[in-house]
């Protein structure tokens, strides 16, 4: 590959790399959202008086 | 229209007698501006020409004008006075208006010394530069007093106020040395003017938001 | 419409960028003068131009903040300009990569794009200094706005100055063939465009459904606690 040629992949790459890096830090931000949803149905469940029941919610996803 | 001035009037008249009783902002801008012209000539090679110098003139002056600011709001958030101010003034960008007539003031009384100084340690200098620092002082004090307020605000206070200032005085700087260096000095006055109009009538009317709830 | 926007946003950004992308590679004609490595101006200027656009944009938005004092729009503001910010830096790294490749420095003061964003960097890197030293509130979010709005104001005027300076900073100007291209450049540069205006829309939309899903969870927080 010529000079120029690495240099204009480098920049389309620079491009790339920052989609990607804030890919990641995106995901990294809805694992914690889904982390705290989850605790928060929790305390909604157990404020009702309710037995938790995590599996209901997850089959009634899966099933559709 | 005369409760407005009146107003700006006051607060200017408060800024300078409060200076005039502790006399601490002038005096320390005053041995700032000369202490760093001296480190200057001692960081300048042997021929280094003129020009280069009157640039470390600007830089100078930028941060004496940073002295002047950090303190131009500092006794009101001490004492809570800024709240009741802003309470009391009807149209609160008469505060802005007060306090940018007391920064001019300092910037002008610490520039009396600093520019005489300049001639004697380095080269002397024409009414072009003479004019650009007065027009750069508008332009300083404007937008200066208006990103004070803001740094007053915040948790960061004296440590916030360089960095929101320094990128908004580049052209001020550019004006300033191109004034003093470039043979047509009128572009770079031009220039200078038309800063000061815009980010004066910008900073005037956005003053109400920065010191409102 | 508003839940399908950015979904909508994500897929045409893919198609439009990812084709814009492809043609400049590959499609569009070699430049005379600097060969292949003309082609980084395809990636180059339309990351400006959108750079410049969120800017824009989070002072438009910042405007409406002042003129309505509804909450939403800070963060909206926030939003824009964070993103304007990602894409100024990117700004400087692809024209630090094609000044390398041209005149085999890293970093040349006579251009004039180049230090525009620099500048433009040190504005809104102490917009975020701001808004992270100051209390979450009304206070914050109005001086947010002011400091936004003199950011747009500073664009033309740092760009004026910078022009001027040219005379005494740096004598000797390197410079590139100006936008006399072809049609067929023309005409990639703006798929290259939309495609980048596109995918800068789609990153604000999703972050900002990122942020309000914060708001609100920790909303929901407050209200079981």
């Amino acid at each position: 590959m010529s000079r120029g040629e690495t240099y204009v992949f480098a920049a389309y790459l620079a491009l790339f790399a920052v989609v990607l890096g804030w890919l990641v830090i995106h995901a990294f931000k809805i694992a914690r959202l889904s982390r705290e949803l989850t605790e928060l149905v929790e305390l909604a469940r157990r404020r009702d008086g309710k037995a938790p029941a995590p599996d209901a919610a997850e089959a009634r996803v899966a099933g559709q | 229209m005369s409760g407005y001035l009146g107003d700006v009037a006051a607060l200017a008249r408060t800024s300078l007698l409060l200076e005039l009783r502790q006399r601490d902002t002038v005096p320390a801008m005053v041995l700032f501006v000369v202490s760093a012209l001296v480190v200057f000539r001692f960081s300048l090679p042997a021929d280094a020409s003129d020009l280069a110098a009157l640039g470390l003139l600007w830089i100078a002056i930028v941060f004496t004008a940073i002295l002047a600011l950090t303190r131009a709001f500092v006794a009101e958030r001490d004492q809570r006075v800024l709240d009741g101010l802003v309470l009391a003034t009807a149209d609160r960008s008469a505060i802005w208006l007060g306090k940018v007539a007391g920064v001019l003031a300092f910037l002008v009384l610490a520039e009396l010394v600093a520019l005489p100084a300049f001639a004697l340690f380095f080269a002397p200098i024409g009414w072009e530069t003479v004019a650009a620092v007065a027009l750069a002082n508008v332009g300083i004090a404007a937008v200066g007093t208006l990103l004070a307020a803001m740094a007053a605000a915040s948790r960061a206070r004296e440590l916030l106020l360089p960095l929101l200032f320094l990128p908004l005085v580049i052209p001020v700087v550019v004006g300033g040395v191109g004034a003093s260096v470039e043979p047509d000095p009128g572009r770079y006055l031009a220039f200078l003017g038309l800063y000061d109009l815009i980010f004066a009538i910008l900073a005037w009317a956005s003053f109400d938001y920065v010191v409102a709830e | 419409m508003r839940n399908n926007l950015g979904p909508a946003l994500a897929v045409g950004a893919l198609l439009v960028l990812g084709t814009g992308l492809v043609l400049a590679l590959f499609w569009a004609p070699e430049d005379a003068d600097q060969g292949f490595s003309q082609r980084i101006f395809y990636v180059h200027v339309p990351i400006a131009l959108t750079a410049y656009a969120c800017f824009g944009w989070g002072a438009w938005k910042a405007l409406r903040l002042l003129w309505t004092r509804e909450a939403r729009y800070d963060l909206e503001s926030y939003t824009a300009i964070h993103m304007g910010t990602i894409f100024g830096v990117l700004v400087l790294v692809t024209g630090s990569i094609w000044a390398k490749v041209s005149w085999g420095i890293w970093w040349s003061w006579s251009e004039r794009q180049l230090v525009l964003f620099l500048v433009l960097f040190l504005f809104y890197s102490a917009y975020f200094m701001l808004r992270y030293s100051t209390d979450p509130g009304p206070r914050r979010a109005n001086m947010s706005a002011v400091y936004a709005l003199f950011g747009v104001v500073l664009i033309p005027v740092s760009f004026l100055a910078i022009r001027l300076a040219e005379n005494f900073i740096h004598p000797v100007v390197f410079t590139r063939d100006g936008p006399q291209m072809a049609g067929s450049m023309f005409f990639v540069f703006c798929v290259c465009l939309a495609g980048m205006l596109l995918l800068a829309a789609a990153l604000y939309q999703a972050e900002l459904a990122g942020k309000r899903l914060d708001a609100r969870v920790r909303e929901l927080r407050e209200a079981l606690a």
